[in-house]
């Protein structure tokens, strides 16, 4: 288990775990954690150089469902090689950087830590042998963003940037689970050597009918694939976190959003070459969109002011190239230009903060120092090679370069060069920006498929020719020729006169700049004319009202279930009415007489009784208007557990099972009660769980209970009592009425459909901290940590007096242990894939509570004692040994659920 | 003073107002637009010479038109990304986590330290 590969992967967490456990010292914290990503590097630089063909090192197994078993293991081939060689060796440089870049800030080694954890994930995701594991390090390199771009956690804008790359990667995150799932369907696989050799058997071409258009679904799966790439790629349309993202530390910038994570995108497509060659449709989507953001990210860099921001929307071009080559069916290539870009674009972040430090902050180009490359000769030069590195220019790998000729007047006289531990690391990268080109494409011949080995597809190329070769030095030539023309420079050599009379005008507007007339007002400003007024009308349907938004889905839902259903959904609607009545008749009868068998009565008797000290619990310990919430509860759920009493009787009354177990009630149904009364049954039973649960529109009795009860009734009430309502689902509406339920089984997931988006958003709207959770216990019924969650609400309220967010803002600083948990289960909460509401509401509790400055006169709290930090501490554990290692619990499920589907399974169902 | 001169000036005071407002904001803007100095003077010039054209205007409707209509213009060209200090609220180095030089500490329940 402990092989090179193994710790080549795990040491930079490690690093981060021990570094940060000794914060204490702050030299030996810095010099561990540097020192594991050394190490880090130096393994990966010996797997890269002695590796000969691809293996896998299996590390355990992760988990099973049904045939399909998914194993931790680190897969070693030349492409995952080669990134582990770039991502190790840039981070050790942006750590060697960081420790000079961060020594004036209070919490450099969390800095470093959170690098280091970076790392981790990024090593993960580039030698996963399988979809799941790498999503599991695509989600990871996502968190370790959102916590480095918030680094400086007081400040407003880092945080809105933070949650904003957080959300707009999530929106590409469910993208992609969506593509994986596409895949899973096609080859009933996730592990990409399965699915390869599938392939190479002439297998995946089956195709769906969309919109009456017969289509590859690999089409299908490579398209949503690539979305999610975009996402993490910030490609056109997905692209708008990475310019806020600069918000965050310059190394951090360096190494995620310039050479390492952003690349994920295209690591992926390369990884996947072989699905993607399958589908032409796919690389054309690819080509297109990669082209387009090659053009505007550019064109965008050009009038940007901000140093970071122009090198960000440089980064989102080059991407736009490397997704270019891909679309051409040029995977190595592209790899080959994520390695050079990675080492460049690093390097220009790094003489970015470089000049940033020497010039006291300031980021705006046009204002900072005179001339300063005086000052910093050094960053001038390795600017310069970052450069046209940039440019192509043989033999490296100037837009900058306006910084250090400044005509500013101000002059900063303390600016100068920066320290040694923070120019090495730039030399390092300058170097490999200058050698690493001829290195990889002469020495090793990356542009051959020898090199290679199979791991990605790699097509034989004819000579293009001397012009197609000149033919970018030419345009650029070109271009900027044309762009000095259109600045007037050379417009008697470009323009006749009345040209250059009809581009430039001397209108001028309020601030008194000359506006040229027909590219800027016609063009441009026609464009942004137009694109603003479609705004302006377009954002009346934007009420923010939840209400508004739920009934815009309720209307989508029923016209779905109208298109799938027919009238059939009327019908169900019609007879809900008669059902109640029915079953209430079979209870006035006197039903009830009989015995309740045990297995059903002990149940029933659980509903009951939790219910009471709940009541009293609110009651008596709530505050506000407990007296009211206790009702308010007991009346709702008082009222369904008379339905289900009902229920349980009229069952039990009409099914003469031989026992009382559910199993037996279960075959009695089945065999002494027709199909219409089992529906009838069955839609009792969902109403009253549904309250239990509860599902919207049954909902409203929660969130004013929680609010309401005290901190351990609140606990109770997330993470146990409406557990029950889950539970009788499976027990009373699976078990015992199988067929109803596989008949309405389509209703059932557009309902908690509508229920999860209608509670996320109104979670998503609320100032009190136990609403939002409450909501978002509606949301996320069939999560556990829901529950867990509400503990470390529970030492909030205790501690601050108060539930109101904007009232206990910026509780990092004074209650970082607690602050810690917080960020730690809303995380945990946020994580189940591709929920984008859920981790828009999550990290907005984070942004409103844990971050932030803390409001003046908040006084000062005390943090949880150390007895409270190891209860939650094993609950953190808890959650991510069920996460990584579930399946201890989910051998111990199987029977039971295996037992409980046996039914539907014999029904062939439409939801199987 | 009848009432209706005192509307009038009461009037004439609030546009007055309005006006200042505009041109100092319209002449920091400019500065966004134009950085460096000696390309700022010129159109602060050209700003103020705007300004001073309707100098004479005495028709108070006119007076309020001619300020909608320059408040719609500022708005329009209000520059996208105006430049702030770092260390300001709003700059890029603004709440970072500054170390407090050594010697300097909050000193909670200040004032009750003799109650201890």
């Amino acid at each position: 288990m402990f092989s090179v590969e193994f710790l080549c992967v795990t040491l930079p967490l490690i690093g981060a775990i021990i570094g940060q456990a000794m914060g204490r010292s702050r030299l030996l914290s810095a010099g561990i954690i540097s020192s594991c990503v050394f190490c880090s590097a130096v393994l990966s630089w010996y797997l890269f150089l002695t590796l000969q063909q691809r293996y896998s090192v299996g590390v355990m197994p992760w988990f099973q469902i049904g045939d399909m078993a998914i194993a931790w293991s680190i897969c070693i081939d030349k492409l995952s090689a080669i990134m582990l060689v770039v991502v190790t060796t840039v981070s050790l440089m942006v750590h060697l950087y960081s420790i000079g870049y961060m020594s004036g800030d209070s919490g450099g080694i969390r800095f470093l830590a959170y690098l280091s954890v970076f790392t981790f994930f990024m090593m993960v995701l580039v030698t996963s042998g399988n979809f799941v594991q790498l999503f599991f390090g695509w989600e990871g390199v996502g968190l370790c963003s959102y916590l480095l771009i918030g680094f400086w956690f007081k400040k407003d804008a880092a945080n809105r940037s933070a949650m904003k790359a957080f959300v707009v990667n999530r929106v590409g995150d469910l993208f992609f689970l969506c593509g994986m799932l596409a895949i899973f369907y096609v080859f009933r696989s996730l592990s990409f050597d399965e699915i390869f050799e599938q392939i190479s058997n002439g297998e995946g071409f089956g195709t769906v009918s969309v919109l009456g258009y017969q289509t590859q679904i690999v089409s299908i799966a490579c398209i949503l694939l690539f979305l999610g790439c975009m996402g993490k790629s910030a490609q056109l349309g997905l692209h708008t976190w990475l310019p806020d993202a600069m918000e965050g530390p310059t190394p951090a910038s360096a190494l995620i959003h310039a050479a390492t994570m952003v690349t994920a995108g295209v690591f992926l497509i390369a990884r996947c070459s072989p699905i993607f060659e399958l589908s032409q449709a796919a690389l054309d989507v690819v080509l297109v969109i990669g082209l387009a953001t090659c053009l505007v990210a550019a064109l965008v860099a050009i009038v940007q002011e901000d140093i970071k921001k122009i090198i960000a929307y440089s980064t989102c071009s080059q991407l736009g190239y490397m997704f270019v080559a891909c679309g051409t069916a040029n995977y190595h290539l592209a790899i080959f230009h994520l390695a050079t870009h990675a080492l460049f674009k690093s390097l220009l972040f790094l003489a970015a903060g470089n000049v940033i430090h020497s010039n006291a902050g300031e980021q705006r180009i046009t204002h900072m120092s005179k001339n300063c490359w005086r000052d910093i000769p050094l960053t001038y030069a390795l600017m310069w090679i970052g450069s046209l590195s940039l440019m192509g220019v043989f033999p490296f790998a100037g837009l900058m370069l306006k910084v250090f000729h400044n005509p500013s007047t101000k002059r900063i006289s303390s600016i100068h060069e920066s320290s040694g531990i923070m120019l090495f690391p730039l030399l390092v990268l300058a170097v490999g920006a200058v050698v690493s080109g001829m290195l990889l494409k002469s020495f090793w011949g990356i542009t051959g498929s020898e090199f290679w080995g199979g791991s990605l597809k790699v097509h034989a190329h004819e000579d293009i020719g001397l012009l197609l070769s000149l033919l970018p030095a030419i345009l650029g030539v070109a271009g900027a020729l044309l762009y000095l023309a259109y600045h007037n420079r050379l417009r008697v050599i470009a323009f006749p006169d009345k040209l250059a009379r009809l581009v430039h005008t001397n209108s001028h507007d309020l601030s008194g700049r000359c506006r040229p007339k027909v590219i800027d007002y016609f063009l441009l400003g026609g464009i942004t004319e137009a694109v603003s007024t479609c705004a302006r009308y377009s954002v009346k349907v934007q009420s923010g009202r939840a209400f508004d938004y739920a009934l815009v889905m309720l209307s989508g839902v029923a016209t779905t279930l109208l298109v799938v259903y027919g009238f059939d959904t009327v019908i169900l609607l019609m007879i809900l009415i008669p059902a109640l009545g029915s079953c209430l008749a079979a209870f006035s009868r006197g039903a009830m007489s009989r015995a309740v068998g045990p297995a059903r009565g002990c149940h029933a008797g659980s509903v009951l009784s939790s219910l009471v000290p709940m009541f009293f619990m609110i009651g008596f310990w709530g505050h506000g208007d407990k007296v009211g919430a206790a009702f308010k509860f007991l009346i709702y759920t008082a009222t369904a557990s008379v339905g289900f009493l009902a229920a349980v009787a009229c069952i039990d009354a009409v099914a003469n099972a031989t026992s009382s177990s559910f199993d037996d009630t279960a075959v009695g149904l089945a065999t002494n009660v027709h199909f219409h009364w089992q529906v009838y049954f069955w839609i009792l039973c969902f109403i009253v769980f549904a309250v239990k649960l509860p599902v919207v529109p049954c909902h409203t009795w929660l969130p004013s209970a929680h609010v309401q009860a005290p901190t351990a009734g609140s606990v109770l009430l997330a993470g146990l009592l409406i557990k029950l309502g889950g539970y009788g689902l499976l027990r009373f509406c699976i078990q015992m009425l199988p067929t109803a339920s596989a008949h309405f089984a389509k209703f059932v997931i557009c309902l908690s459909a509508v229920s999860l988006i209608y509670a996320s958003l109104t979670a998503f709207a609320q100032r009190n901290m136990k609403m939002l959770v409450a909501y978002s216990s509606v949301a996320h019924m069939s999560f556990v940590a829901a529950g867990m969650f509400s503990l470390n609400e529970a030492g909030m309220l205790g501690r601050t007096g108060t539930m109101e967010m904007s009232e206990c803002s910026g509780l990092a600083s004074k209650m970082p242990r607690l602050s810690a948990m917080i960020v730690f289960f809303s995380m945990a909460s946020a994580g189940i894939p591709g929920m984008v509401l859920s981790a828009a509401y999550m990290l907005r509790l984070c942004k409103e509570v844990v971050w932030g400055s803390a409001p003046a006169g908040s006084g000062k709290f005390d943090d949880i004692n150390i007895g409270e930090f190891a209860i939650l501490a094993a609950l953190a554990i808890l959650v991510l040994v069920l996460g990584v290692f579930p399946a201890p619990l989910l051998t111990m499920l199987k029977p039971a659920v295996e037992h409980l589907l046996v039914p539907l399974h014999k029904l062939q169902p439409s939801w199987g | 003073m009848s009432v209706s001169t005192a509307a009038y000036f009461a009037r004439r005071a609030a546009q007055k107002e309005r006006v200042q407002i505009l041109y100092r904001r319209a002449l920091r803007d400019t500065l966004n637009w134009a950085v460096h100095r000696h390309l700022f003077y010129q159109d602060a010039s050209n700003l103020r010479e705007k300004f001073d054209a309707n100098n004479h205007v005495e028709d108070l409707d006119a007076i309020d038109r001619m300020i909608a209509e320059g408040e719609a213009r500022y708005n329009k060209w209000r520059h996208p990304d105006p430049y702030i200090v770092p260390w300001a609220p709003g700059g890029s180095k603004f709440t970072r986590n500054p170390t407090p030089p050594a010697g300097i500490e909050i000193l909670y329940d200040y004032g009750r330290e003799d109650n201890d």
